[in-house]
């Protein structure tokens, strides 16, 4: 067993430093409190930090590289501020309050800006100090200068190879011929010199997408009412409109983020089933959530963004100042409607009416899911399963319209169930069946009308003859079933007999 | 007004203080609602032994209905689900359908995901055979009753529905009483669609129906799938005799405010057509006599004929 991480007295005391077997640390510091690591909640925590870091940035990452990441010793977090530095009073501002806010949370963190994410690596874990140092424009090369080989985000081999050679210094690679270095060591020492002096872009992923619509508002003394928090949410709806009207869209997906005093952030989602920018209807999604929110010891930041949006053309005014339309595609979407009854404005209600059914179906979806919330849509196809599927309530109408000269149950069951069935002759339809333990006794019947799995996808049904011999049944209440038998008729085999639904 | 006989003789005598007394006595039902609730009228089953019983000459909008199955058993949910979704089509089918212009409105119809398990789905085509059009359904699905009754107070707030549909076992009075009021503010008519026994206490529901399935009368095209095919043993044939006819159901009015408790057999009738071109013609119910091969079951109180 061997160290993964010690705290700051250990190693200053004990000179116990991670990779030291577990013996030799007890040897060293007999009253050595020791703690199994535990690498994924550690993870967890860093996670959890990076979705703290969103208040200064929307892209955050976590760092995985390094030496000690093996050890799970070494972990960073990337946060990418370009543009948002401004925010906080400059760069080294923002660091001096990140810094300070990890202190408040007990950890003991270092941070570096620079231009390049190798640069500011490096400068953060090899840089001395106090831990808080900003790299100026242009000045990456030379505050690497001076730095160990290892300040590079190289293995320990590399460093290894490198010592040997003499290099110990980052300045001495500058100069050295690439083709020499890549032939000795390998095509990664080379990349990660270059990434770190900017000759080579480094992409790195941000946990979370940032969202292209965003609006932000901080608070200079933490808030936690319901109503606080629900005006504010108000705001940044607003806010938020602005932005997505000037770019001629609608959101389809909100997200809601509160940065709480103890740095956790808590988030909630609305999804609505059309491109809406409109405050209110989206407020009306909003509120549902903001109940199940926890502000816990107050919330400092709240952030709303609109990751998926979709275009939405403005909304046309008419003469006396009502909203026309609410975008084309609403406008095809439902068949056009006479005014609703008692409808408030006479003129435009069609499109009122339109968009008063999105309303009800975001609603709707956001409390049991889009998913289901749903309208049934005709298919071409025979198969009795397949020939209705359920698509998006607001989905526009099918092109095709549906069968209707065959008779076809209300409810169809989920799965064909087994029944046992009495049957005279094979292609009759039974006299008699049991289903689900009640025994019907048929007294009228129609059919067969013989369904065939299509051909291509006979394979799938896993028999060549997957045909059925469907009947429209009456009992002698009159209650009305539709039975089938399955595959044809064999000598010999006792054919099997289905319920699959049931009629009006 | 229970005592007034829905029989057609008195009402050809004196039509107006007939329907003078009813108004009244319908102002003085509703005084606690908005006016103009009723506004947007009744629908007419098309049977007019049905129709003139009820006191708003058909079945009224803007209420909530309650459409009872005999028993919580699947085989007999069809009945139910048949007269309502027959009902709905008389609904949406005033006045023409989608694209002819004077349609209103969708059906948001609300249940638990148990159903689905249980009884299956509805099936479009089957819908669409019975003359609703599946395509003005909106169906949503949550997990409780009251998710369903949840959905559908939020369905009775949209005045762009025309009708909502629950299917839920246990509504307590305020919950329908809740129902009601908000159909009466938005004129949606709601429906509740719940087996017997769970409907046995008070409810808040306008009326009440009770269904069960009746043996159809002999079929006469339309719905016929194969038809007979030739060459079966005439035996078969003699006991089949004809397929199922047009849908039948014994239709119970169990409880409406303003009129006496009755009882019919009716059959739905109506043409296949194509929703989209418009071609499509509204069905109608019809009050058939009973079968006489029905000999088990109770004689009716009254049957209009």
């Amino acid at each position: 067993m061997r160290v993964a991480a010690a705290n700051r007295a250990a190693a200053v005391t004990g000179g116990i430093v991670p990779g030291l077997a577990l013996a030799d640390a007890r040897t060293r510091l007999p009253d050595l409190r020791v703690v199994a690591a535990a690498p994924e909640d550690d993870r967890r925590a860093l996670a959890a930090l990076a979705d703290g870091c969103g208040r200064y940035t929307p892209w955050t990452a976590l760092d995985s590289g390094g030496l000690g990441a093996a050890l799970g010793a070494d972990y960073g977090l990337w946060l990418d501020i370009t543009g948002c530095a401004h925010l906080f009073g400059g760069e080294a501002a923002l660091l001096e309050a990140l810094l300070r806010r990890l202190a408040g949370f007990g950890f003991a963190a270092r941070a570096a800006v620079a231009e390049t994410p190798g640069a500011a690596w490096a400068m953060a874990r090899y840089g001395g100090g106090t831990g808080c140092i900003v790299v100026p424009p242009g000045g990456g090369r030379a505050a690497l200068a001076a730095l160990p080989p290892a300040a590079l985000r190289l293995t320990a081999a590399e460093v290894e190879g490198l010592e040997r050679l003499g290099l110990r210094r980052i300045e001495a690679l500058y100069d050295l011929p690439r083709g020499a270095l890549t032939k000795r060591f390998d095509a990664r020492l080379v990349r990660r010199l270059d990434q770190a002096l900017g000759h080579l872009a480094e992409p790195i992923s941000p946990r979370r997408a940032v969202a292209p619509y965003l609006a932000r508002l901080a608070f200079a003394e933490p808030i936690g009412g319901a109503e606080a928090i629900a005006a504010a949410s108000r705001r940044l709806l607003g806010a938020l409109e602005g932005q997505l009207a000037r770019a001629g869209r609608g959101a389809r997906r909100l997200e809601l983020s509160l940065y709480r005093v103890d740095g956790t952030v808590v988030r909630a989602e609305v999804g609505t089933s059309a491109p809406v920018r409109e405050p209110d209807h989206l407020m009306g999604l909003l509120g549902e959530k903001l109940d199940g929110l926890d502000a816990g010891f107050g919330v400092e930041l709240i952030t709303l963004a609109a990751p998926v949006s979709e275009r939405l053309a403005a909304a046309q005014l008419d003469l006396d100042g009502v909203a026309r339309a609410q975008g084309a595609q609403g406008a095809q979407r439902a068949p056009a409607g006479q005014g609703a009854a008692g409808g408030a404005g006479a003129g435009g209600a069609g499109a009122d009416d339109t968009a008063e059914l999105g309303r009800l179906v975001d609603r709707l979806g956001n409390r049991f899911g889009l998913r289901n919330v749903l309208r049934f849509a005709p298919r071409q196809s025979h198969v009795p399963e397949r020939a209705a599927v359920p698509v998006e309530a607001l989905a526009p109408p099918a092109p095709w319209s549906w069968p209707t000269g065959k008779a076809r149950p209300l409810r169809l069951l989920p799965r064909p169930e087994a029944i046992e069935a009495v049957a005279m002759v094979p292609d009759d339809p039974p006299m008699m069946f049991r289903w689900r333990r009640v025994l019907h006794r048929v007294a009228k019947a129609d059919g067969p009308e013989r369904i065939a799995a299509e051909w291509w996808r006979r394979a799938q049904a896993g028999r060549e003859d997957a045909v059925r011999d469907y009947y429209r049944v009456e009992d002698e209440q009159g209650r009305r079933f539709w039975l089938y038998r399955d595959g044809l008729y064999r000598p010999g085999a006792s054919p099997h007999w289905y319920l699959h639904g049931l009629f009006g | 007004m229970p005592t007034i006989p829905a029989s057609s003789a008195l009402d050809r005598r004196q039509p107006l203080p007939l329907a003078d007394l009813r108004r009244r006595i319908r102002a003085l039902e509703r005084s606690g609602a908005p006016a103009g609730a009723v506004r947007a009228g009744a629908v007419a089953f098309g049977a007019p032994e049905i129709d003139r019983a009820l006191p708003w000459g058909g079945l009224a909008r803007g209420c909530l209905h309650e459409v009872a199955q005999t028993s919580a058993a699947a085989a007999d949910d069809g009945a139910a689900l048949g007269f309502l979704s027959a009902l709905l089509a008389r609904l949406l089918g005033e006045g023409g359908h989608a694209e002819a212009g004077g349609a209103r409105g969708a059906v948001l119809w609300c249940l638990r995901v148990h159903v689905l398990y249980e009884v299956g789905d509805l099936y479009g085509p089957g819908l669409a055979a019975l003359g609703l059009d599946p395509e003005r359904l909106i169906a949503v699905r949550g997990r409780t009753d009251a998710d369903v009754l949840w959905a559908m107070r939020e369905g009775l707030g949209c005045r762009r529905l025309a009708a909502v549909v629950g299917e839920a076992h246990r509504v307590d009075l305020s919950a329908g009483r809740r129902l009601q009021l908000a159909a009466e503010r938005s004129g949606v008519s709601a429906f509740l669609l719940r087996p017997d026994s769970a409907s046995g206490h008070a409810s808040a529901a306008v009326t009440r129906w009770r269904v069960r399935a009746a043996p159809s009368g002999p079929s006469a095209g339309g719905l016929q799938a194969g038809g007979l095919q030739a060459g079966i043993g005439a035996e078969a044939a003699a006991r089949r005799g004809f397929g199922p006819g047009r849908p039948c159901w014994r239709v119970e009015l169990v409880r409406c405010r303003g009129a006496a408790a009755d009882e019919w057999v009716v059959e739905w009738r109506h043409e296949t057509g194509d929703f989209k071109t418009g071609s499509f013609k509204t069905g109608s119910f019809a009050v058939v006599p009973p079968l006489s091969d029905r000999s088990a079951e109770p004689a009716a109180t009254r049957l209009a004929r």
